[in-house]
């Protein structure tokens, strides 16, 4: 469960004051799926690193799972990184020189993960997402989807309740983003909260709700009506 | 996080950049070699001055001819009289052994054998108590050898194996200054002191050498006291003692006292060199250090933004870069030590006399200089990589 009340960001750049969120309310119920939507500036970045524990609010309060997370210390609020969030971006962010297998291991180390268990799990995440053939590969042999599939087992190691989407699909090509999209619709129906971010209405409809923002406020929380569903047919033309 | 999670990170971090990691860690190997060197010269050369100490007796003196610094073999020509040795013996308030000794290089033949340059010198029968330097086989020069000025030989261990390959020369006569020595004894080994092979030297009565060299002057007059601390107390008895007669300028007194001073300071000189050397190349090797860290900690932004998502703390983050930084320098420590060895070998193999020994404590010094060096230089950028924002570093190209 994710409890967003009158969440208010506002930063200094260079000098000037921005007010990236304005008094946002949210609920997430847990195992839910929502997509966030709105043109650059609206405060969707903002939101998802609140919601991922990067930064604290200015004001109002964010619960993650019945916790106020608002004004918790650098430390505390690592700790939660480490147990209840995965994170996955646009740009993969993996480690160049590290095998697929290790960048899985990386978030390990972090939670304290019991370390006769670390190498088993890891490597049933990289089976989970398909990739137990490209276990010792580095991210430079590998294909965008497989290096997303990486990340996305390595947002899963710790196995936190909720997944922060960042454009997951935005440097893909549309068949290897479809492959990705539907991981991430399996993920949420074996019980994981997905919060994602794109500014893709198509991608969007895949979620089961659209919270769309402007300028720092919710314009419009829309339940979607025709959820799209991500099928791969192998023989399937890029759209 | 465990230390062995970190150091498994940093080694990784390191070994990714191998040539890189390498030329950071030049500055601080060559300060861990100079370190090594320069401890283990000083512990060197004070074992030196020990075996000189030991060598000549701690508690002795001597009264030389002229004013230099020279060695035994001094070529000024000498004022020094027996008599003044005997004035030394009667007048000092101390219970003293005065030997006397004529120096001279003469060649020393046994048949077809020959060694050149051998110190013959002419001694008391007290020398051996004087200078605690015994016959090992056979006798000493005895008071009758002196009275009758005979030609009998006590020889250094040099000389002995040169001429007599196999041990026996007790009682073969030996050729020096074309006149026969009977050999009557051998002497215990002193070995060397700096440069000075002190066993290739044969010692016959004073008398006799007087003779044979044409000479009654003394190359040095040697002075035992009872115990080391009357030696400043007996050295200026004798100097007013000797000044009676002779000018000041013609002799001068000296203990190993001198000599010791002399080989400090020359270790003096070689340790501020090498200690300076040492100083500056730690000090650049760890800017270097710390520069290639500062560069190191900016290429890898993204890298600490993530790691900072994926739930490190900031000290896991300063931990991570400060033990790479730490690594850097030890393995420049560790490069060091291979080179400061590989530096003894050469200076040992180069000069014989000089034996040069890396001690434990050096290495152990060297390397913990090294580490403190990395812990001191690495501290701000691995500061900087951890108090970095990991939204600006996620977002960074």
């Amino acid at each position: 469960m994710v409890r967003i009340k009158d969440l208010v960001k506002t930063y200094q750049l260079e000098g000037i004051e921005v007010r990236a969120l304005r008094g946002l309310s949210l609920t997430v119920d847990p195992g839910a799926f929502i997509a966030v939507m709105g043109p650059s500036g609206c405060g969707k970045s903002t939101l998802l690193n609140l919601l991922g524990c990067l930064d604290r609010p200015t004001s109002g309060t964010l619960e993650i799972g019945g916790v106020d997370v608002s004004s918790m210390s650098p430390t505390d609020l690592a700790i939660l990184r480490s147990q209840k969030i995965g994170f996955v971006f646009q740009t993969f962010h993996l480690l160049a020189r590290a095998s697929a297998f290790a960048n899985v291991m990386l978030p390990f180390v972090y939670s304290g993960y019991p370390s006769e268990r670390r190498k088993p799990r890891a490597l049933e995440l990289l089976q989970y997402v398909g990739l137990q053939d490209r276990v010792r590969h580095r991210p430079n042999q590998l294909s965008g989807g497989q290096q997303q599939r990486v990340a996305i087992a390595r947002a899963l190691a710790n196995d936190p309740g909720i997944l922060l989407a960042d454009e997951p699909t935005g440097n893909l090509d549309s068949k290897s983003g479809l492959e990705i999209m539907a991981l991430i619709e399996r993920l949420n129906r074996e019980g994981k909260t997905i919060i994602m971010v794109t500014h893709s209405r198509e991608l969007a409809e895949h979620a089961e709700r659209i919270v769309h923002l402007l300028d720092g406020v919710m314009i419009r929380d829309e339940v979607v009506a025709e959820r799209r569903v991500a099928e791969v047919r192998p023989d399937a033309e890029p759209a | 996080m465990t230390l062995l999670e970190h150091a498994q990170v940093s080694l990784e971090a390191v070994v990714a950049n191998k040539l890189r990691s390498t030329l950071t860690t030049l500055g601080v190997t060559i300060g861990s070699t100079a370190i090594i060197l320069l401890i283990s010269i000083s512990i060197g050369a004070s074992h030196e001055v020990t075996k000189l100490v030991e060598g000549l007796g701690s508690n002795l003196f001597m009264v030389a001819p002229g004013r230099g610094k020279g060695g035994p073999l001094t070529a000024s020509p000498s004022l020094l009289r027996l008599s003044h040795a005997e004035r030394i013996q009667k007048e000092t308030s101390f219970h003293v052994v005065v030997s006397p000794v004529l120096n001279n290089l003469a060649a020393v033949r046994y048949g077809r054998e020959a060694k050149a340059g051998v110190i013959v010198s002419g001694a008391l029968p007290n020398f051996p108590e004087a200078r605690s330097w015994r016959p090992t086989q056979g006798t000493f020069l005895k008071k009758s050898d002196l009275e009758l000025a005979r030609r009998v030989a006590a020889l250094g261990r040099t000389v002995e194996t040169a001429l007599f390959p196999s041990g026996d020369s007790l009682g073969k006569d030996v050729v020096v200054a074309g006149e026969k020595f009977r050999v009557i004894g051998v002497m215990e080994s002193k070995g060397q002191l700096f440069d000075i092979d002190m066993d290739n030297q044969i010692f016959i009565p004073l008398t006799t050498a007087q003779r044979i060299f044409g000479t009654s002057a003394l190359s040095f007059i040697f002075v035992a006291v009872p115990k080391p601390d009357d030696i400043p107390a007996a050295m200026a008895e004798a100097k007013r003692i000797v000044g009676q007669t002779i000018l000041p300028e013609q002799f001068s007194v000296k203990s190993q006292g001198e000599t010791l001073e002399t080989v400090q300071s020359i270790s003096l000189i070689f340790t501020a060199m090498l200690g300076s050397i040492a100083g500056v190349s730690l000090l650049v090797g760890g800017i270097g250090i710390m520069n290639i860290m500062i560069v190191s900690v900016t290429e890898r932004t993204r890298e600490i933004g993530l790691r900072k998502a994926l739930g490190a703390r900031e000290p896991d983050i300063l931990i991570q870069f400060l033990s790479e930084a730490v690594l850097l320098s030890f393995m420049g420590g560790c490069f060091g030590v291979t080179l400061a060895y590989i530096g003894s070998v050469v200076v040992s193999k180069a000069s014989p006399t000089f034996a040069l020994s890396i001690s434990t404590f050096a290495v152990g010094l060297a390397l913990i200089f090294s580490v403190a060096v990395g812990t001191f230089f690495g501290v701000y950028p691995a500061y900087r990589a951890a108090r970095m924002d990991p939204i600006e570093a996620l977002r960074h190209d």
